[in-house]
Order: C-alpha cells, then sequence, then structure tokens
C-alpha cells in the first residue's frame, strides 16, 4: 500500500529541506540551496497528488472512522501517561489531501517566485531553509490525525512566521512584528490547548476519527462541554486566522518578505483555523451556540477589515486587511455549517491572494521595496503585465464572474442567507467595500500620475517570478470550476463531502428562485462597488467624504490603541512594579518574618554572626548533639 | 562496590587527584575534572540504560550498616523518581567543567576541587535511600555551592551568597528536627528505630492530623526553599545573578530540582494526607509563583535575572503537577524536571557565552547579535524555544502534561497556569530579541560565533531537546511504575489514615 508511504514522505521531505539547507546552506551555493528547497517542495507536492489519485483508486480499508474513505498511518507512540496517550497520527482523507494540495501547489510556486525575489539576499539559505520548515509544519497540521498532533504543526507554523515575518532581523520593526505575531497567536492557543484538554475529558482521546463519531453520544446538543470545547478551539482558531480581536497581528507581519506574506499570511497558515473548525464540524455542530458566534465573529470581521483596507495607506497592509476579510468569511461560512463552501473560499483565496501579493512583490521589486501606495501611480506602463495580473486577483477578490472568487463568494452569502439574513447582508456590504479597496489599491498603485517620473529603470519581474504569478492567474480564473456545476454540489464539495457528511448530515440545499435573486444582488453590489472606486479614484469626482469616518478607519476604530492602554500598559506597569517590589516588599517581608518566627530576637541576634564557620559549627553541634543521645540511649 | 556507590566515590577521588595537582597546572587539572565528570556519566547512561523500566521498585540498591546503634544505613538505589535525574546531573558535570575552563579563568584547582565535590552531593542527593544519608548529602551539596558562589560570583557575591546559605540552612534545620521525628513515629509502628525510607515506609506510618501537617510543613519548607517556591525564591535573583553562569547554570538545573524530588521521594510516602490537605495552597502558590515570576522575568534588563524569575516561573509548573496528584501530571513534572535541567541550563550557559564575550549582563548593551554569530543565535533560539514549550521540543512534553493532569484535579489552576506558557513566550523572545535582533551594537558584529568547544558544549543539550521533544517514551516509561505505586501506595496510605492510626498500626497491613 503506497498511502502510508506517502503521507509520510509529503511533511518529512520539507523537513529534509530545512535540515539541509540550515545545516550546511552556508556552504552551499545559491543554485544548490534553491534547488534543495523547491525540490524538496516539489517533491511533496508530487507525493501529496499521488495520494489523491491513491484514495481515489483505492477502496478504504474496513469501516472507515468518519464516515467517508480515510487512511490511518500510525508512526509512534508520542505521549503516553497512563489512560491518556497521543500516538503520532496521520489521517489521509478527502479533506486533508485537498488541503496537501493547496499548501503544496500555493508553496511550491512561491518557492519558484522567492528564488528571483530574494536573489541577492546574504540571507537566502535561512530563508528558504525556514520557508521549508514551515511547508512541513504546515503539511503536518493538515495531515494529523488528532487534535495534539495537530498542535505540533500549529505551533510549528506560527514559529516559522515568527521567524520569517522577523526575517531582517536587524530592523526593529520586523523584529517587533515578529514578536507581536507569536505572542498574539500563542494567547489563542491557550484557547486551543485548553479545548485539548477537554477534548480529553469528554472523550478520553483527541483522535479525529473518534471524537466524530462519537460527539453525538458525548457532546450533549448546545451543552456546557459542548460549547465550551468549541468555544476554545475557536479561540485557537481565531488567532491564528487573525479574526476580531486576534487580528492586530497580521497587518504588522507584512514587515516580512513578500512572498512570505504570500504563502503564510494569505494562502496557508491563517487559514489553519478554518480547517480545524472543518475538520472538527461534528463537535462544531452540536454547539449551535458557539456556531452563531463564529458566524458573526466573521461577518463584523470581513466588514471591518475591508473598511480599515479603505483609507490604508501600504499597498502590503491593504492585502493583510484584505486577507483578515476574506477569513472572515470564511468563518462566516463555517459558521452557518457551510463547510465546504468554507474550504472552497479557502481555496480560490488562495490563489486569488496569493497571485495579489506575489503581484505586489513585483511592484516592490521593481521600485526598490517600496510599499506606500502614495508614492505609486502610474505603473501600468511600465509593469504591463503585472498590472494585468494584480487586475485578475482583484476582479476575483472583488467577486466579478467568472473568476473564482465570485463563485465561492456567492456560496457563502446564499448559505448566510439561508441560516440568517443579517449575516448575509453584512457580507454583502463587505463585499461591496472590497470592491471598493481593492479597485482603490489598484488606481494607486497602476493608474493615474507617474509619481516617480524618469527615476527609475522599472520593469516586469523576470521569468521566475513571472512563472508563477501567470500559473495563479490561471489557476485563479479556472479555479470557480472547483466549485461551480449546473447542480449543486460541485466537484470539490461531492469529494469532500464524503468525509464531511457524516457529522453535518445532508448539505441544506435548497436552491431555487431565491438563488438566481441572491446571486444577482451580489454581482451588482460588486460591480457598484467597482463603480463608485473608479469615480472615487480615477475620476476623483467624488470627493470629500466624512473625515471623522476615515479617522475612525485609519485607526481601525481604535482597537490596537486599546490594546496599548487596556492590555499592554498595564501588564507592563505592574511587572515593573513586581520586579521592584520582589526585591523590596517580599524579601522584607518573608526575612521579618523569619526574624519573628525565632522566639527571641535578642537572643538569635547574637547568633546572627555572618560568619559562615558559625553557622556551619551550629549545624555540626545540632547533628552530634542527636547522634549523641541516641547512641547513648 | 556497585555502580551507584562509584558514582558518589568516583567525583570524590577525582577531587583528592585534584588537590595533588599543582594549582599552577591548570590545564592538568581542567582535564581531571573533565575525565572524572565524563567517567561518572559513563557509569551513570549505563545505570540508566540497563534500569528495567516496568518495575517499580529501587534498582541497583546497596545495602550497608552504617551507624546500626542509631539505625543509619548506608542505603543506595534509583528507581523511576531518580533515575533520570542522576543521569541528568552526570551530564551536566562535564559541560559546566568545559564551560567554565573556557569562561572562569584562574583558580582552577579550587574550582575542580569544589565542583567535584558538589557532584557528589548532588548525585547522592537523589540515590539515598536513609533519610540520614540524604540529609548528609544534601548538606554536603550546600557547602560547596556557597563556595561557589562565595569565591567565583559577581561584585555582590558575599551577600548573595550568605543570604542563600541562611535560607537553605533555615530550611534544612527544620527537615533534620522533621526527620528524627519520623524515625521516631516509625519505631512507634514498627517498633524499630531506623531512618531508612523503604523501611519505614513498608507500613503505613498512620501519622495523621496536626502532627502530619507540622512535619510536612517542616520538610516542605526545606524543599520550598531549595526550588524555590514563592514567596521564599528572594535568595535566588541575587545567587543566580552573582553566581557565575555556569555555577547558576547547576544550582538551577541540579539543585532546584532536589526540592522538587524531596517532595515526590519524601513528602509524598511519608505525608499523603497532608500532601491532599495542603494541595490548593501549593498549587496557589504555583500559579503565583508561574505569573510573578514570568511577569517579572519580563520586566529585567539583566539577562541573568531574566532567566533566574524564568527558572523560578517554570519550577512553578512542576510544583503545580507535584500537587495535582494523578498520573499524567506527576509525570508530567518528573519528565519537566530533566527538561527544565537541559533547557534552563543551556540558557545559563548561552548567558555565560555572551557574557564572557562582551563583558555585558545588559540585554540593553546589545542588539543584532546574530548578524555576527549566527550558529550562537541558532542555538539559543532552539533553547529558547524548548523553555517555551514549542511542541516538538522537551519542554511541551512536561508543560502539557502537567498542564493536563493539572486540568483534571484543579481546572481553574491550570486554566492560569496556561497563561504562563503566553508569558514564557514573552520574556524568552524578549531576550532573544534584546540580544540577537535589532540593529546591530557596536563591537557585536565582530563578537565571534560559537567556538568548536562551544559548540560541543551545547550539541548534547541541543540533541536531548529534541530527542524528548519527539520521543519521551524511554524517560516516561522509566518512571511511570514508580509515580503509579506512590500514587496507589498514597491512597491507600490515605485511607488506611482515616480509619484511624489504630487500625493501621494494629493490623499491619501494607498496602
Amino acid at each position: 500500500m503506497l498511502i502510508p508511504v506517502l503521507a509520510v514522505l509529503v511533511p518529512t521531505l520539507p523537513l529534509a529541506g530545512w535540515a539541509l539547507n540550515g545545516l550546511w546552506g552556508g556552504r552551499f551555493t545559491r543554485r544548490t540551496v534553491a534547488i534543495v528547497a523547491c525540490g524538496a517542495v516539489a517533491a511533496a507536492f508530487a507525493a501529496a497528488a499521488l495520494l489523491l489519485w491513491q484514495i481515489r483508486l483505492a477502496p478504504p480499508p474496513g469501516r472507515a472512522p468518519a464516515g467517508g474513505p480515510s487512511w490511518i498511518v500510525d508512526l509512534y507512540s508520542w505521549i503516553g501517561a497512563g489512560s491518556i496517550q497521543v500516538p503520532l497520527r496521520l489521517l489521509v482523507d478527502p479533506l486533508s489531501v485537498a488541503m496537501a494540495l493547496v499548501v503544496g501547489g500555493v508553496g511550491l510556486l512561491i518557492h519558484v517566485y522567492s528564488v528571483g525575489y530574494m536573489d541577492g539576499d546574504p540571507g537566502c539559505a535561512r530563508y528558504f531553509a525556514y520557508l521549508n520548515l514551515f511547508m512541513a509544519s504546515m503539511f503536518w497540521l493538515v495531515l494529523a490525525g488528532n487534535l495534539a498532533a495537530m498542535f505540533i504543526g500549529w505551533e510549528g507554523v506560527g514559529l516559522c512566521s515568527y521567524l520569517l515575518i522577523a526575517f531582517w532581523f536587524t530592523r526593529p520593526a520586523a523584529a517587533a512584528a515578529g514578536v507581536k505575531a507569536f505572542l498574539v497567536t500563542r494567547l489563542g492557543d491557550v484557547g486551543f490547548l485548553l479545548g485539548i484538554f477537554v477534548a480529553f475529558g469528554v472523550f478520553g482521546t483527541t483522535d479525529f476519527g473518534v471524537m466524530t463519531r462519537d460527539a453525538g453520544a458525548r457532546l450533549a446538543l448546545g451543552g456546557g462541554a459542548a460549547t465550551a470545547l468549541a468555544l476554545l478551539l475557536f479561540a485557537g482558531a481565531a488567532g491564528k486566522s487573525a479574526q476580531l480581536p486576534l487580528y492586530v497581528w497580521l497587518p504588522d507581519a507584512m514587515e516580512g518578505p513578500t512572498p512570505v506574506s504570500a504563502l503564510i499570511h494569505a494562502a496557508t497558515m491563517v487559514t489553519a483555523g478554518v480547517y480545524m473548525i472543518v475538520r472538527l464540524h461534528a463537535v462544531f455542530l452540536r454547539a449551535p451556540a458557539a456556531m452563531d458566534l463564529i458566524a458573526a465573529v466573521g461577518a463584523v470581521t470581513a466588514i471591518f477589515a475591508a473598511a480599515a483596507a479603505l483609507v490604508e495607506p501600504d499597498l502590503k497592509r491593504v492585502l493583510a486587511y484584505s486577507t483578515i476579510s476574506q477569513l472572515g468569511y470564511m468563518f462566516l461560512a463555517v459558521g452557518v455549517g457551510a463547510f465546504s463552501a468554507g474550504i472552497f473560499h479557502l481555496t480560490s483565496h488562495a490563489f486569488f491572494k496569493a497571485l495579489l501579493f506575489l503581484a505586489a512583490g513585483a511592484v516592490m521589486h521593481a521600485l526598490g521595496g517600496e510599499t506606500d501606495m502614495r508614492r505609486m501611480g502610474g505603473l501600468a506602463r511600465r509593469l504591463p503585465r503585472t498590472t494585468a495580473a494584480f487586475a485578475i486577483g482583484a476582479l476575483a477578490l472583488a467577486g466579478i464572474p467568472p473568476l473564482s472568487g465570485f463563485f465561492s463568494k456567492d456560496l457563502i452569502l446564499s448559505e448566510a442567507f439561508r441560516a440568517q439574513a443579517w449575516l448575509w447582508a453584512v457580507g454583502v456590504a463587505a463585499a461591496g467595500l472590497t470592491a471598493v479597496y481593492i479597485l482603490r489599491a489598484f488606481a494607486l498603485t497602476f493608474l493615474g500620475a507617474d509619481l516617480r517620473g524618469a527615476e527609475g529603470t522599472a520593469h516586469d519581474p523576470p521569468p521566475s517570478m513571472a512563472a508563477p504569478m501567470w500559473i495563479l492567474a490561471g489557476l485563479t480564473v479556472a479555479g470557480g470550476g472547483l466549485g461551480w456545476s449546473f447542480t449543486h454540489p460541485g466537484i470539490l464539495e461531492r469529494f469532500l463531502l464524503t468525509g464531511l457528511r457524516a457529522g453535518a448530515g445532508p448539505p441544506a440545499r435548497a436552491g431555487g428562485a431565491g438563488e438566481g435573486t441572491l446571486v444577482a444582488a451580489s454581482v451588482l453590489v460588486a460591480v457598484a462597488g467597482i463603480v463608485v472606486g473608479w469615480l472615487v479614484y480615477v475620476r476623483r469626482s467624488l470627493r470629500g467624504g466624512v473625515p471623522a469616518l476615515a479617522g475612525l478607519l485609519s485607526h481601525r476604530f481604535y482597537i490596537e490603541e486599546a490594546y496599548a492602554v487596556g492590555v499592554i500598559g498595564p501588564v507592563r506597569a505592574l511587572a515593573r512594579v513586581a520586579a521592584v517590589a520582589d526585591r523590596t516588599v517580599t524579601d522584607a517581608a518573608v526575612m521579618g518574618l523569619a526574624r519573628a518566627l525565632g522566639r527571641s530576637g535578642q537572643a538569635l541576634r547574637g547568633l546572627e554572626t555572618g560568619y559562615l564557620r558559625h553557622y556551619a559549627a551550629f549545624v555540626l553541634v545540632g547533628v552530634l548533639l542527636i547522634l549523641a543521645y541516641w547512641v547513648s540511649r | 562496590m556497585g555502580p551507584l556507590t562509584w558514582l558518589i566515590a568516583l567525583p570524590l577521588l577525582g577531587a583528592a587527584a585534584a588537590a595533588a595537582v599543582g594549582r599552577d597546572r591548570e590545564r592538568a587539572l581542567r582535564m581531571v575534572g573533565l575525565v572524572t565528570s565524563v567517567l561518572v556519566f559513563a557509569i551513570a547512561a549505563l545505570v540508566w540504560g540497563r534500569f528495567a523500566p516496568g518495575a517499580a521498585s529501587l534498582q541497583f540498591e546497596e545495602h550497608a550498616p552504617w551507624v546500626p546503634g542509631v539505625g543509619l544505613v548506608y542505603h543506595l538505589g534509583v528507581d523511576g523518581l531518580s533515575v533520570s535525574l542522576v543521569a541528568l546531573t552526570a551530564l551536566l558535570f562535564p559541560l559546566a567543567l568545559g564551560a567554565a575552563a573556557q569562561q572562569l579563568a584562574g583558580r582552577a584547582k579550587g574550582f575542580v576541587i569544589t565542583a567535584l565535590l558538589l557532584e557528589t552531593g548532588m548525585l547522592g542527593t537523589f540515590m539515598a535511600q536513609d533519610l540520614v544519608l540524604f540529609y548528609v548529602f544534601w548538606e554536603g551539596m550546600l557547602i560547596p555551592m556557597y563556595f561557589l558562589i562565595a569565591l567565583w560570583g559577581g561584585p555582590g557575591r558575599a551577600p548573595a551568597a550568605m543570604k542563600f546559605l541562611l535560607y537553605t540552612m533555615a530550611g534544612s534545620a527544620l527537615m533534620l528536627v522533621a526527620l528524627v521525628a519520623v524515625a521516631f513515629a516509625g519505631e512507634r509502628i514498627a517498633g524499630r528505630f531506623t531512618f531508612d525510607l523503604p523501611a519505614l515506609l513498608a507500613r503505613p506510618l498512620g501519622l495523621g492530623g496536626p502532627y502530619e501537617s507540622v512535619l510536612f510543613l517542616a520538610f516542605t519548607a526545606a524543599f520550598a526553599i531549595k526550588m524555590p517556591v514563592w514567596p521564599l525564591h528572594t535568595w535566588l535573583p541575587d545567587a543566580y545573578a552573582e553566581a557565575p553562569p555556569v555555577v547558576t547554570m547547576l544550582l538551577a538545573s541540579v539543585m532546584a530540582k532536589a526540592g522538587a524530588y524531596g517532595l515526590l521521594r519524601f513528602c509524598l510516602p511519608l505525608f499523603p494526607e497532608a500532601m491532599r490537605a495542603f494541595g490548593p495552597l501549593l498549587s496557589v502558590l504555583a500559579v503565583i509563583g508561574i505569573l510573578y515570576g514570568g511577569a517579572i522575568a519580563w520586566a529585567q534588563g539583566d539577562m541573568r535575572r531574566l532567566l533566574a524569575y524564568g527558572s523560578m516561573s517554570h519550577m512553578g509548573f512542576i510544583l503545580l503537577g507535584i500537587f495535582a496528584l494523578n498520573l499524567p501530571a506527576l509525570q508530567g513534572s518528573l519528565i519537566q524536571m530533566i527538561n527544565h535541567g537541559i533547557s534552563t541550563g543551556a540558557l545559563f550557559l548561552i548567558a555565560g557565552m555572551l557574557i564572557a564575550r562582551t563583558g555585558r549582563a545588559d540585554t540593553d548593551g546589545y542588539g543584532g547579535a546574530g548578524a555576527g554569530a549566527p550558529t550562537l543565535a541558532a542555538a539559543a533560539m532552539i533553547v529558547a524555544l524548548s523553555s517555551l514549550a514549542l511542541p516538538g521540543t522537551n519542554g511541551f512534553i512536561g508543560e502539557f502534561l502537567i498542564l493536563l493532569g493539572t486540568f483534571q484535579a484543579r481546572p481553574a489552576a491550570a486554566v492560569l497556569a496556561a497563561f504562563g506558557v503566553v508569558a514564557a513566550a514573552a520574556y524568552l523572545l524578549a531576550f532573544i530579541g534584546r540580544i540577537f535582533h535589532g540593529p546591530v551594537r557596536d563591537g557585536l558584529a565582530s563578537m565571534g560565533d560559537l567556538r568548536r568547544e562551544e559548540l560541543a558544549i551545547l550539541v548534547p543539550l541541543i540533541a536531548v531537546i529534541f530527542w524528548v521533544g519527539l520521543y519521551p517514551r524511554p524517560l516516561l516509561a522509566r518512571s511511570e511504575a514508580t509515580v503509579r505505586a506512590l500514587l496507589a501506595n498514597a491512597a491507600a496510605a490515605q485511607t488506611a489514615a482515616r480509619q484511624g492510626p489504630h487500625v493501621a498500626a494494629g493490623g499491619g497491613t501494607s498496602p
């Protein structure tokens, strides 16, 4: 049977690439470093593709636990203490293979792009070592067969995110952004960790198969345990996937190299929270209140971040807020139980957002690292191909048919409408804002007057960077086919459903007359957004606006300021006070108490001579007296 | 002579050999120290490798009459509680002696002799099965440690060493009285006056009530000071910061473990009822220690104080796990003792390497050191990650099991302690960030990367970090049977105590 071998190869090949480049990368030539790193990921992607072929081919062994075809690959027993057993286990099923393909495919393209982008950086070997370690962790995350094993990948991708954000570590902003990302996501991970403990309490294990199978029996619908478990895990997901209120690290994460932003902070790692919820959908479905909260957080995050993107002057940070907003759509989807729609949007977003970031990277590459859109403009003439690529990504993001983003976002919106109309309304409003902000970014960057004048010799990127962009553009155009068909459900959904159906029940899909109206409404809003954006930012015929609102937006509703004043400031002050108090108050209290405990202060003061030999003598005399007493007894 | 006696005797012989070498022959002296400690490690590794994992009882036991008139026996043995701690101690001494050769110039003779005497004391503490023998070794590690701080420390070494000595002696004095009282109690039950721990535990002591509480507190005071437990920790920042980093490593990695080990070796089997009764109180102290230590570590500018408070915060996890009194938590605490020894030890060694290069202990004096010393930066990063319990490194295994077990016993404490994991990330990444990241400070670009000797010291520790993190089974398997038996006996003794001391005494049923 090939499946276990392939499943193990997928994460271990990039791990080997990490080890090679990490240990000996300094002695390799640039070429060797690139070949090792890209080769490892290409091989892993090939293994994942073979895995897909194998699971389509092979009948599942025995009764599959999740109700669909799934293969369990046990490596060894990792942690064991009595009844607590955590095997290192991989789970191969349609969901994990689909994710592995997205991660491997986008990852491979971005590795290739990085060869050109990082050419000339002295830390090239370290960069590719980190990037390979990220791939290994991310593959492990999606293939892990239980929550505790998943946590290895979960924290591993967080580590790589930290390392890569702070890649240019001599830049204070980059170093600080890395630490911020690690700490904020770790705050969410406290929830994840406690969720693991609750799962052990409820199920006696964190095995996904068992949790899925027993969720109905062991978790009362809407009960405390189910709600606690779902909310704790969601805390972890919200940290990793940058949802309100834990989103604050992602915009700063743009300090990292742009391919990293494309891979980690748009296409893969930040979607881990969505993936985890889909993976454990059987558990989450037992907690309707938590699901409602997830959907609400997703919807609010979607519109909030879209609004923030509207006033952001930095191109990469616009894309970062856009990612937060799109992740909000994914949480909205899973929150209303549209799990495969969530994965569909995850996939199409991986394509078009990676494309947007790579195009932004091409702009930065051409402009010597510039990201401020106020110093750009008119680049369409200098970078025609980059402009075209960005435009394709932007149209997909805006939800213009027939690009992939239209299909996946539309599916989410129609599912949301069925669940709760207000969620749909918020989603549609956010979609309108999305069209506006991406048109603004496009206009400021590529249209209008060329602000750089004759200054630079900006040109389109070399083929090694252009090719991944064109492949992603192709996927962005064609990706809708994964989810669209004349009769629901689409290809991806049918593929996933074999694994997802068990807990979720048959997907509630009425179709019918309402559907067409909903689609028309969301397309109309997107087009309206583009028109408004055009009028404001290109024709500049609609000026003004509301300054107060713009101020509020540019400060992101003062959430970061609230953190600084409400959390970080007090904790820092408390820590400083405690540090001083420890040397004065605590010490004095303990020493004072010790003195007071001595029955007679006066008598003891005479003994407190400060000479070591006296103390040693006291102890010795004491021991001798006791011994003498017993010998003479 | 069995292997355990050799473990004690070899460092003494090495110290004697070093005493015979002239004080100006530094290389020879260091070689004596290194060879001795490597031999000790070889024996300890052999003992660890040949230790039968499934058995709960003592192995490699050695019995000899010592002072029969007062019930003293020379009784050594290792079981699941101690076998890995013995191996850890034996592993760290050659590394410490190697690092000292690089970081402490001059006075090699005194250092080698004192360090080897300390090794005897530490190994003996983990192997002694007689209460008085334990006490002798316990004090036997105190005196050399005092001299290592007082003679080789920084400018404030004299008051720091004295404070350390006063604190630990206060604890020891209480323990000495208590262990005599325990022997009395044993005589009442068994009719034979002995300090031999297995003999005392052969049947429940049936102390119960306030008497048990008082004895428990006397023992616990000594152990809590060594660990240290909040608020008995105020000797620690000074001692850890003033001692040379190699000595601090031994303080944090081994001596702190002796306190935690004492709780499991003596308090849990001798005073099971008090362990249960005082569990909530000590868990609260543990949580305070975790968060308080973590917060203060974050606010420190001196890297040794930062690591010192961080070490205290991490010891809080071990204390929390011990008093959760269930299998996962206890197993977590035991493996975390090893992990803390490895990770905190490596952090202090790295601090020593930095200070040896620049003469600066204040983190604000650093910045961008990763540019000039990438290997050192990578090693520091790996060690910091293991200390902040990243899954895949050793630290995660211990804190995961501790928090999991504590969550079952005391959910609120576990939830609060889990935030200590965030605190650990905050101060350790601050440590890494202030030293290795940021604009490159003057002179740091040419600071020099790890030399081969330094790499030889750090690589074994990093290997253990990944080994335990990825495959902790050999460690967990060695302690599980002993921990299981310990918990079962404690539960049985509690039952017996509830039925009244007379029943336990008269019935004479051993569990």
